[in-house]
């Protein structure tokens, strides 16, 4: 069936400026001009369809190539259209399937359609209207010999645009096309027509859009650099997969694929959009694979992308569904990587430097527009190695100090160990006299690896893990989880065998930062994640550890205190001092030391003045709650209402939004909302009568105070103006809860169809206890499936009495289930629209009868109620 | 794959005559098509077997029971067949093969017909 050629094209006609032609999507119309089997090629040759083949596309009668005006474009071939194929003497070929500009699959050979010489060939015109239907013009010799009506062209376009071919997929693709046509499966050219699948990917962008990058199709290492990416470059990185049974082989039609996803997504002008779509087809061979990707590139008007960086000839298939990038072989992900590394960027070096008194000094540059993946953001660390002797002379100096060593001494031991501590104390002093010159060396931080991943945040991190693990007093650093820094795997990382590191919590949270106000902000911004309005970039910043003066001045439990939170550095006088902290704030000390910020610390001291006495000690019991006191931070007023602040420590924990949950998904999203109150006020309901439902969690946007219910990350309700609705995509739409009575839901079961009864009773809503009594119900009985599996057996089995029987007794549940219903005075509620393909069906002895839905309809109405609307009641 | 299968052999016919192509959408339902209509068909809980046909030109669904009784045919008589699946793949075969070729020109009547059951 299949042959192949490197020097062919599928094309239009030889692929020159001006080819015109029009594909037929009307079967009668072609089934009429199927009586003319002799028709031209479009190199002038004559081909005889042997009643095998039907000619779905002509060249048009103004095409710039004489001999190919009214030749075939295209052939129907088992029911998919298949395309001219050339060699480089413009001669056709063949018909098949096009994949790059120099390659092509053959269907069918042109040799396979020559004609006799002599025999009589017509020339087919198309005379298309505006309204997408026209004429076929037969004519042989000039003359017409027929006119036939259609209706519907294939809108197809070529040619396209050599830059959208990436993908070396030839050879793989006649066994695909073999795969797809002897299962009758739908081969597609124009894949980016096909709504549903548009719609699907919208929909998994979406998705992206809400809950961030998916770590487990991403892969760590990607997932960084594409989170850095988006935090230093302010774009959007979409990649989006979706199995589907579509094949396309047209490259430029993924492209549009992309286009029109990026489109129906909104996605703004920063945007960049990968489009995975993929098949599977078990049994194609290991060498293979069995997944077939279709990858579609499209991006905003303010991206810029050196599309000349990307390969010709990337795979496109493999052999397994392992996605993620960094665990396994994975050809797909070079595309992605690639297209990430070739987009404009901005460069970022950081420089640290760790001096001898262990003050870390650190300096940012960028510069704008750069291209490349490798060394987009640059980490430079050097150590002044006097550090060590440094630290060694403070450890021995504290050694001095501890009175146990003169607790049981003699007048000689005392005299030695004053002597012994003078003496360190002054080597101690004139330790810069001592060693006046710094010896730098560079640290071999292993970051570089993944260079491109590491941000500001990371850089700072490792220094002073760096720093105080090597040097510091104690050399131990507590590792509680992960393996990656936030942005990107470090080698230091293995080498020295750590799970974690968390410095940067350990270092900073004593300090309170209380010296921030010292000129030192970029630490603070860095913590936050604040980096564009950061003032480190192009600036020098200092950040004293310790001076000499406080050393000297300190024990060895003060230092460790920086570790614990019970100690803090403040500065006093020209130097710095450590301190005790605990009970700095009194009864406070803890939620002020969660504000972890002094301006913060400072306006919640004024709020907790002027809170009733309740509320200070309800603050003072749960000095948590001032992290939802932080959160309203944009609303001062909100803020001092206790009900708001306990209905957000409530809801926290379910809680998600912008690919954050908890304590930093709620800062975020309040920070600028435009409906905070009535935001959260709908939290509270939804505490009131949801809170406590498994796997059910929650979600908003900043310009709406609804609430979104979410399980497993797809929205099942909402919650408007303090009521709550069951997401029903169907008749009626969704289904508005009640707080005094039950809804029982009627409707059509539609197995895993959204709109059906099936579908609402995934929501985790349905059928669940919703502040002490049921909200929604509907039918779900174990009894009735087992049932209907019998009356299904006996049905293949012929037996239709017992089937018969089987369903009066599912309906005699049903119905005691309505009577219940009935009986508590539920609102009935109908969620497909009572026309007869839902009431009624075919049974198995070709009789129409009415389906559950419709006996469950006639039963109520013999009760006496009537459809009003979408419900019925009892008038 | 249950269902394909009993498609594949109960609708075989039907498919032949009307160069109807198969996918499997779900273990639970199939589509059957050609150029002109998609025919979705539904099996919900193993025993009740639902039928749809959409015009592939203007992507308007036409689910049977709804064309019954449009096209007054509740009084038909009864058809018998071996199994559920044939029994429907006669059913369209006997009635509704004008939309298998694409004829779908009394769309404007069913419309006015369906406006009964619209609120």
């Amino acid at each position: 069936m299949f042959s192949w050629s490197q020097d062919e094209s599928e094309g239009a006609a030889f692929r020159q400026s001006g080819t015109k032609f029009l594909c037929i999507n009307d079967e009668k119309a072609l089934a009429e001009l199927s009586e003319f089997q002799i028709l031209y090629l479009p190199d002038g040759k004559k081909a005889n369809l042997q009643g095998k083949y039907i000619a779905s596309g002509f060249y048009l009668a103004d095409d710039v190539t004489e001999s190919a005006q009214g030749a075939i474009y295209s052939l129907r071939i088992n029911g998919f259209d298949n395309y001219q194929i050339y060699n480089q003497k413009h001669e056709t070929t063949a018909f098949g399937y096009r994949i790059s500009d120099e390659s092509a699959v053959r269907s069918i050979s042109a040799d396979a359609l020559k004609a006799e010489d002599d025999a009589i060939a017509y020339r087919v015109f198309i005379d298309k209207k505006n309204d997408n239907t026209g004429k076929i013009l037969v004519k042989s010799d000039n003359e017409l010999v027929r006119t036939i009506d259609f209706t519907g062209d294939c809108k197809c376009s070529y040619p396209p645009s050599a830059d959208d071919i990436y993908f070396k997929t030839s050879s793989i693709s006649k066994v695909y096309i073999y795969y797809y046509q002897k299962r009758s499966l739908t081969i597609d050219r124009t894949i980016y027509q096909n709504e549903e699948l548009v719609s699907q990917l919208v929909q998994e962008v979406n998705n992206q859009q809400l809950n961030g990058f998916n770590e487990d199709v991403f892969g760590k290492v990607l997932t960084d650099k594409l989170k850095t990416y988006e935090k230093i470059n302010n774009r959007k990185f979409y990649v989006v997969l979706f199995q589907t049974n579509i094949l396309c082989l047209h490259q430029s039609s993924w492209n549009r694929l992309a286009d029109e996803v990026f489109l129906k997504a909104n996605l703004p002008s920063d945007a960049i959009l990968i489009t995975l779509p993929y098949v599977q087809c078990s049994g194609i061979g290991s060498d293979l694979g069995e997944y077939f990707f279709m990858p579609g590139l499209s991006y905003g008007s303010n991206v810029t992308i050196d599309l000349s960086g990307l390969s010709k000839d990337y795979k496109n298939t493999q052999r397994t569904a392992s996605f993620i990038a960094d665990n396994s072989y994975s050809p797909v992900w070079n595309f992605v990587r690639d297209v990430f590394k070739n987009t404009a960027k901005q460069y970022v070096r950081h420089y640290f430097y760790i001096t001898a008194r262990g003050e870390i000094i650190g300096r940012s540059e960028t510069e704008s527009a750069y291209i490349g993946f490798l060394g987009n953001v640059d980490f430079r660390l050097v150590v002044d190695e006097r550090i060590k002797k440094y630290f060694d002379l403070l450890d021995k100096t504290n050694e001095t100090m501890d009175p146990k060593n003169l607790s049981s001494a003699n007048q000689y031991g005392v005299d030695s160990h004053i002597k012994a501590r003078q003496d360190a104390e002054n080597e101690f002093n004139n330790f810069f006299t001592d060693n006046p010159s710094p010896k730098d060396f560079i640290v071999d931080h292993g970051m570089n690896e993944f260079v491109g991943t590491t941000d500001e945040n990371n850089c700072i991190q490792f220094t002073e893990w760096y720093r105080d693990r090597i040097y510091a007093i104690d050399k131990k650093q507590a590792s509680p989880s992960g393996d990656c820094f936030y942005a990107g795997r470090n080698e230091v990382d293995y080498n020295e065998a750590l799970a974690s590191i968390d410095a940067l919590g350990l270092i900073l949270m004593p300090f309170n930062f209380d010296w921030v106000a010292d000129g030192i902000g970029f630490i603070y911004s860095g913590f936050h994640f604040d980096f564009t309005n950061s003032s480190i970039y192009g600036t020098g910043a200092f950040i004293p550890l310790v001076s000499a003066g406080t050393i000297k001045s300190s024990s060895k439990a003060l230092i460790r205190g920086l570790r614990t939170g019970d100690s803090r550095i403040i500065r006093e006088g020209s130097g710095y001092v450590i301190k005790w902290v605990r009970n700095d704030f009194g009864d406070l000390d803890k939620p002020l030391r969660r504000l972890n910020s002094p301006n913060l610390a400072d306006a919640f001291k004024k709020d907790f003045d002027n809170f009733a006495e309740a509320t200070k000690k309800m603050f003072l019991e749960k000095p948590e709650l001032v992290d939802s006191w932080k959160a309203l931070g944009d609303f001062p007023t909100l803020r001092k209402n206790i009900t708001n602040i306990e209905t957000l420590e409530k809801v926290k924990g379910k809680f998600t939004y912008n690919g954050k949950t908890g304590q930093a998904a709620l800062e975020e999203i309040f920070t600028g909302h435009k409906s905070a109150q009535k935001f959260i006020d709908n939290f509270k309901k939804y505490d009131e009568l949801i809170g406590d439902v498994d796997d059910i969690t929650i979600t908003g946007i900043k310009s709406s105070s609804e609430v979104r219910i979410l399980n497993n990350s797809s929205q099942v309700g909402k919650i408007i103006d303090g009521k709550v609705y069951l997401k029903h995509d169907g008749w009626g739409s969704d289904v508005l809860m009640s707080e005094s009575q039950r809804i029982t839901i009627l409707g059509k079961y539609l197995e895993n169809q959204p709109g059906g009864t099936h579908f609402l009773m995934q929501s985790g809503l349905v059928n669940k206890t919703l502040n002490g009594k049921e909200g929604f119900r509907i039918l779900s009985s174990s009894e009735i499936d087992e049932i209907f599996a019998k009356a299904q057996n006996a049905i293949k089995s012929g037996n239709y009495d017992l089937a018969d029987e089987l369903f009066e007794q599912a309906w005699e549940i049903n119905r005691k289930w309505l009577d219940e219903g009935i009986a508590n005075g539920d609102v009935i509620r109908l969620i497909s629209e009572p026309t007869p393909a839902n009431l009624s069906l075919i049974n198995h002895r070709g009789e129409i009868v009415p389906s559950f839905y419709g006996r469950e309809k006639i039963y109520l109405e013999s009760k006496g109620y009537v459809q009003q609307g979408y419900a019925f009641i009892k008038p | 794959m249950e269902l394909e299968d009993n498609i594949k052999k109960d609708f075989a016919n039907l498919m032949g005559k009307h160069k109807l192509s198969l996918s499997s959408l779900t273990p639970n339902s199939v589509r059957l098509e050609n150029s002109f209509c998609i025919i979705n068909l539904q099996l919900e809980r193993g025993v009740e077997f639902y039928v749809t046909f959409v015009d592939k030109k203007t992507k308007r669904e036409y689910p049977l029971m709804n064309l019954v009784f449009f096209k007054g045919l509740q009084d038909r008589k009864r058809i018998t067949a071996s199994s559920l699946f044939e029994l429907h793949a006669k059913e369209i075969e006997l009635y509704f093969s004008d939309l298998l070729l694409g004829d779908f020109t009394w769309s404007d009547e069913y419309d006015k017909y369906m406006n009964r059951y619209t609120l």
